[in-house]
């Protein structure tokens, strides 16, 4: 029977249990935090992810022979462009450049600062860009990542590439991408396509990639077949390709997390069944008492699952405040560096909120009814069992 | 009326077992205070848990006002427990960490009463019990003989017809175990049927006892 005076007396057990419930609280609310933690991380990279591989390319175009990518002959751009429901055809220029004095790689980028679509993207990155005084010099706009490595060995406003006909290329830093973009830009450098072309010497007629445009979704198929045909020393890679690598990325990593999060359930089942074995004798006398003075078995029940179930999702919301201040407010150190292991640099990027509820739902679920399942049955157990027996 | 017709309760262990109560026949009268006397493990205790409806018997049947509360359901032998039985027990069982007042209101919690009224019964039971003055101290500060008078304020708040006593001065000094028969006397006059099981030489003072019945292995005298 619920009513006011139950509410009451629920209220008063929690407020004189606190030091029962304490124990079993912190640890939930650790693991909830550390779970939340990583569900916050893993569908904001998703999100940033997503954004980044919907400007991609629908179809990219590497020279491959012999197992190996080569550089893309120039020549097969107006090729491309005469297939139909191909939109635009573009060559690429990039690479990577080994900085020796850190021992990292950075990516180079060419850009060719014509192309308005493209300098419109660069200058969401970088929003000083005057294309007019950044063509006037050899000029690059560095990633906050390059920039904290050129600046450790004094390379303040230059750094000196070496081509690989040995000459040596002074190119200006120009400006720094802003820190947000950090999980695209951290290591990356971006100057005219010509440069680049000298600095990771590309030969002319030849480009690291094409990149075709295709507005069909429904054409992809058979501009594939086309473009097969046309040249057998090519790999061709669609958008979706891209976005599967991703995908089973982030799915490998999530079987990783599933596998520590039912190791961590396991672990708190433990826990919560040896606290259950320890404080049974306290919780059979207050169920004794209930029955004897005629509270019903079901009131009872519903009593205790009241009271645990109080605990735990004060816990949960608290494990999950925890989180997201923890990813959102203090970036999440540790676990940043796990998710984000594979960059070339550190990351020093700033995770922008995403809140998934049906994941939420999904970590309530799997939080509280392991919790409320641990303490109905020892409950239960107690509750059926004579009143005269428990108080002997 | 309480009628109790071949009453038996056989106790299992491991490889053992043992006869609690025998053949028990007994008719109390309403308002009738009675005495059982026996030594410890006599059966005393087994006869009043399966009167107050917290045991059941291994056969037979006990009648309370024409109803057969053996063979009571979860629901309504909690109904029973809550309405018609007092229970006082020797060992303290009280929550230790409430209040006098919260124990005492415990059977009312799951009951209809407004909040006006459970006030109202529990002020009244703790002035009978005399231990209003101590209300909002909690149990676990009380003396042996305070937390005897919660336990009877307790087993008074839903105005049951029956007491049951169960060595109620086991755990208390003479001085309070006097001040509980003072209680007794006083519910005695209320008109309540009270069951009193003991082997505390105290209750022989009590100057209106209707009955004392010996029992012995299990078996009345």
């Amino acid at each position: 029977m619920i009513n006011k005076k139950f509410i009451n007396f629920l209220s008063l057990l929690l407020f004189t249990h606190h030091k029962k419930h304490l124990s079993i609280f912190v640890i939930s609310v650790l693991l909830v935090s550390i779970m939340g933690a990583v569900l916050f991380i893993s569908s904001s990279i998703q999100k940033d992810i997503n954004a980044t591989l919907d400007n991609q390319a629908d179809i990219t175009v590497q020279r491959y022979k012999g197992g190996k990518v080569l550089n893309t002959p120039e020549a097969w751009i107006d090729e491309f462009l005469n297939i139909n429901g191909v939109a635009s055809v573009q060559g690429r220029i990039y690479g990577v450049h080994y900085y020796e004095p850190s021992e990292q790689y950075f990516m180079i980028v060419g850009v060719d600062f014509f192309d308005t679509q493209i300098v419109k993207t660069v200058q969401t990155l970088s929003d000083n860009l005057d294309i007019k005084q950044f063509l006037q010099k050899d000029n690059m706009i560095i990633g906050s990542g390059v920039k904290e490595h050129f600046d450790k060995y004094a390379y303040y406003d230059y750094y000196p590439f070496r081509p690989p006909d040995r000459s040596i290329k002074k190119v200006n830093i120009y400006d720094t991408f802003s820190k947000e973009s950090d999980i695209v830009s951290s290591d990356m450098i971006i100057m005219d396509i010509n440069l680049a072309r000298e600095i990771l010497g590309v030969e002319d007629g030849y480009v690291t990639d094409i990149i075709i445009k295709v507005p069909n979704p429904l054409e992809l198929e058979m501009i594939k077949t086309k473009l097969v045909i046309s040249h057998f020393d090519m790999r061709i890679i669609k958008k979706d390709d891209i976005q599967k690598y991703y995908k089973n990325l982030f799915n490998y990593k999530g079987g990783v997390f599933l596998t520590l999060y039912i190791v961590v359930v396991f672990t708190f089942l433990l826990i919560l069944y040896q606290r259950y074995s320890m404080i049974r004798d306290i919780d059979s006398k207050e169920i004794a008492i209930l029955r004897f003075v005629g509270w019903r078995i079901d009131t009872i029940v519903w009593l205790k699952i009241s009271e645990n179930f109080i605990v735990a999702t004060s816990a949960y919301m608290l494990g999950i405040l925890f989180a997201y201040f923890y990813v959102f407010v203090l970036d999440a150190p540790i676990l940043k560096n796990i998710f984000l292991g594979y960059s070339n640099l550190e990351n020093n990027i700033s995770f922008s909120p995403n809140i998934d509820a049906g994941l939420l739902m999904i970590l309530f679920l799997f939080f509280v009814l392991p919790f409320m399942i641990a303490i109905i049955i020892p409950v239960w157990r107690i509750a059926i069992v004579e009143p005269s027996e428990v108080m002997r | 009326m309480i009628e109790i017709k071949n009453l038996c309760k056989k106790f299992y262990q491991k490889t053992d077992s043992f006869h609690a109560l025998k053949n028990i026949n007994l008719t109390i009268n309403k308002g009738e205070l009675l005495v059982l006397k026996g030594l410890s493990g006599s059966g005393k205790s087994t006869l009043l848990s399966i009167i107050g409806g917290i045991m059941k018997p291994t056969s037979g049947s006990v009648f309370v006002d024409g109803e057969n509360i053996v063979s009571l359901s979860d629901y309504h032998a909690s109904h029973y427990r809550n309405t018609k039985v007092g229970f006082v027990t020797q060992s303290f069982h009280l929550f230790d960490a409430l209040s006098v007042k919260d124990n005492i209101i415990l059977p009312l919690i799951v009951t209809d009463y407004s909040n006006d009224e459970v006030e109202k019964k529990a002020n009244k039971v703790m002035d009978i019990c005399k231990i209003i003055h101590k209300q909002n101290q909690k149990v676990a500060t009380l003396s042996g003989g305070e937390k005897q008078r919660t336990i009877i304020a307790r087993a008074l708040i839903t105005q049951p017809q029956i007491i049951l006593c169960d060595e109620p001065t086991a755990n208390l000094d003479y001085e309070n175990s006097m001040k509980f028969i003072e209680i007794i006397k006083e519910l005695q006059k209320m008109g309540k049927t009270i069951l009193i099981a003991t082997h505390d030489p105290v209750f022989e003072k009590i100057k209106n006892i209707d009955r004392i019945i010996k029992i012995r292995d299990g078996s009345f005298e």
